[in-house]
């Protein structure tokens, strides 16, 4: 179930909080629970049942993980070892199978018989949640959870369950027990959603119909000016696609009294490549960072040469991995390591950047932008033809299509509003927001923005079709 | 070796590695105690203290600690081993 469909905006939302608000205290985790199993079996019902079957695995995992703490450390190390490698076993499964069995038969020329499993939506979001918790219960920074319904709760919660953000089990078990819900976090909540909503419906929407169209061209059959737009285009719109679904996530967390951590701090405004990955998709890029960056950076603690430079290429290689099976992605995490390790290098021989910011925050950008092409590309080679064109490498077709067949009025305008909203507003302009601060639905000013973009996301959620988010696929 | 030569000595190293002359380490000290004390220089932390006690930790041991006492009794205890 998409968090923007009429479905769920009109019927599971208001069951849900009429549930939780009416339920007795003690018994609302089981209902969030039944809820959330609920918005998951929306998907399929056999998807339903592999997923408890995860999670019960997991939970049983983690109370053996528990056993092993006063076992000597080759006994705690083959459990961990093992408790992870089934997880990752499971996912490669579930997300990796028909794109390994066809690069291998590519390489062996042996056809390989095709295994059709249920397509697990969110499976990389919540295997690494699972992934994370046993960590964390092997370096005993948690205890295991004991409590069959609360690491349920914390595995299926619907508002992170398909897209993240990716959630630490201590950090949810605190929430949970200190769960209140009131009338100031609801109306917060009922805000960031309506936010979120708008992102998604006003402008990543109406924006990916545009770039949808660019990119069902042949790569060569875009002019220059074409390709620059498909590709501004989609860097706005997989922004606010994503942060959009984040922010709902979070709200929907707040109306049902939980703080679900951020994922996105302006990753427009960074300086470097470094910095676009401390402020994009931030619950990912830390959980490589906790869970696999720094790992390696031990295990190899007493390489001086090339240690942190491949060790984030590694790191690069797999985030590029872990959101599609497909070579283009891999590309594009290895892209973003290459400059990313090159930053390692220069911040280790103490080189401070000397270009003025303007030219190091258009060099980043330039970078990222590139970035997005491979991304959006349905595979590596029209990606690259498409950065051709952009570039001046490949002679594009002449189709006859103007610049002005894409980029009418309208979408001129959203792409004002999104460059407008990748502004820290609040940061730059205190003065003039220091009467919102309270983020409550209670000050006019707020609750006509509130209004007006709630207005309006209604009025696209009603007059569009299906529309699903990007990064459900992954 | 003395419980008191241990101190001093890992005192010497965090002030090595967070180029701080002043650091005065306590058992109940944590990461959020020290400037500059995040996950990155915990590893040059633990890699340090490694070379000076010319022990080694595990993985587990090495992200495990919470508190510099924490660290200095699994110091001890392998200097015991």
């Amino acid at each position: 179930m998409v968090f923007s469909s009429q479905i769920f905006l009109f019927i599971f939302l208001p069951l849900c909080l009429l549930g939780a608000y009416l339920v007795r205290p003690d018994f609302r985790k089981y209902f969030l629970i039944l809820a959330s199993l609920a918005f998951f079996t929306w998907t399929s019902k056999e998807a339903l049942v592999i997923f408890v079957v995860f999670v019960l695995i997991n939970y049983s995992f983690g109370l053996l993980l528990g056993k092993t703490r006063s076992k000597d450390t080759l006994v705690k190390k083959i459990s961990i070892w093992l408790v992870v490698l089934t997880n990752v076993a499971f996912l490669l499964a579930f997300k990796y199978l028909p794109f390994m069995t066809s690069s291998l038969s590519g390489v062996t020329g042996v056809e390989l018989p095709k295994i059709d499993l249920p397509v697990l939506l969110g499976v990389s979001f919540f295997v690494f949640s699972a992934i994370s918790y046993q960590y964390d219960i092997y370096y005993n920074k948690i205890a295991p959870q004991k409590n069959l319904a609360d690491f349920v709760l914390y595995m299926s919660f619907f508002p992170k369950l398909l897209q993240g953000p990716i959630t630490r089990a201590g950090d949810f078990a605190t929430q949970l027990a200190a769960t209140k819900l009131d009338l100031d976090k609801l109306s917060r909540g009922v805000y960031r959603f309506t936010v979120g909503l708008a992102k998604k419906v006003i402008i990543a929407d109406q924006l990916g119909a545009m770039v949808d169209l660019i990119f069902a061209n042949p790569a060569n059959a875009n002019g220059v000016s074409i390709a620059w737009l498909g590709a501004f285009g989609y860097a706005m719109q997989i922004f606010f696609d994503f942060s959009g679904y984040t922010d709902m996530a979070i709200g929907l967390g707040q109306m049902l009294g939980f703080d679900l951590p951020e994922n996105f701090n302006f990753p427009y405004l960074a300086l470097n490549i470094s910095d676009f990955w401390r402020r994009w998709h931030i619950t990912l890029s830390s959980w490589f960072r906790d869970y696999v960056f720094y790992p390696l950076e031990f295990k190899r603690r007493k390489q001086k040469v090339f240690r942190t430079e491949s060790n984030t290429l590694i790191v690069f290689f797999l985030t590029g991995f872990w959101h599609g099976a497909g070579w283009q992605f891999i590309a594009w995490g290895l892209w973003h390591g290459l400059f990313s390790s090159l930053e390692a290098f220069l911040r280790a021989k103490k080189v401070k950047a000397k270009a003025p910011a303007a030219v190091r925050y258009l060099v980043t950008m330039l970078i990222v932008l590139i970035g997005w092409v491979l991304f959006r590309s349905p595979d590596l080679g029209y990606g690259l033809k498409y950065l051709g064109v952009m570039f001046g490498l490949v002679k594009p077709l002449e189709t006859g299509l103007t610049l002005g067949w894409y980029l009418n009025a309208k979408v001129a305008f959203i792409l004002m509003l999104a460059v407008l909203a990748c502004i820290p507003w609040k940061q730059w302009l205190p003065k003039y927001f220091e009467k919102m601060s309270g983020s409550r639905l209670n000050d006019p000013l707020r609750l006509i923005v509130f209004l007006i973009l709630l207005g309006f996301s209604i009025m696209m959620v009603m007059s569009s079709t299906y529309s699903s988010f990007i990064y459900f696929k992954f | 070796m003395e419980a008191n030569d241990i101190v001093s000595r890992m005192n010497n190293v965090f002030r090595e590695v967070f180029d701080n002359p002043t650091i005065e380490i306590f058992d109940e000290m944590t990461a959020s105690d020290v400037v500059g004390w995040d996950s990155f220089s915990h590893i040059n932390l633990i890699t340090s203290l490694e070379i000076e006690f010319d022990i080694e930790f595990t993985q587990q041991e090495a992200f495990g600690f919470k508190t510099v006492g924490e660290l200095k009794s699994a110091i001890e205890s392998k200097l015991m081993h």
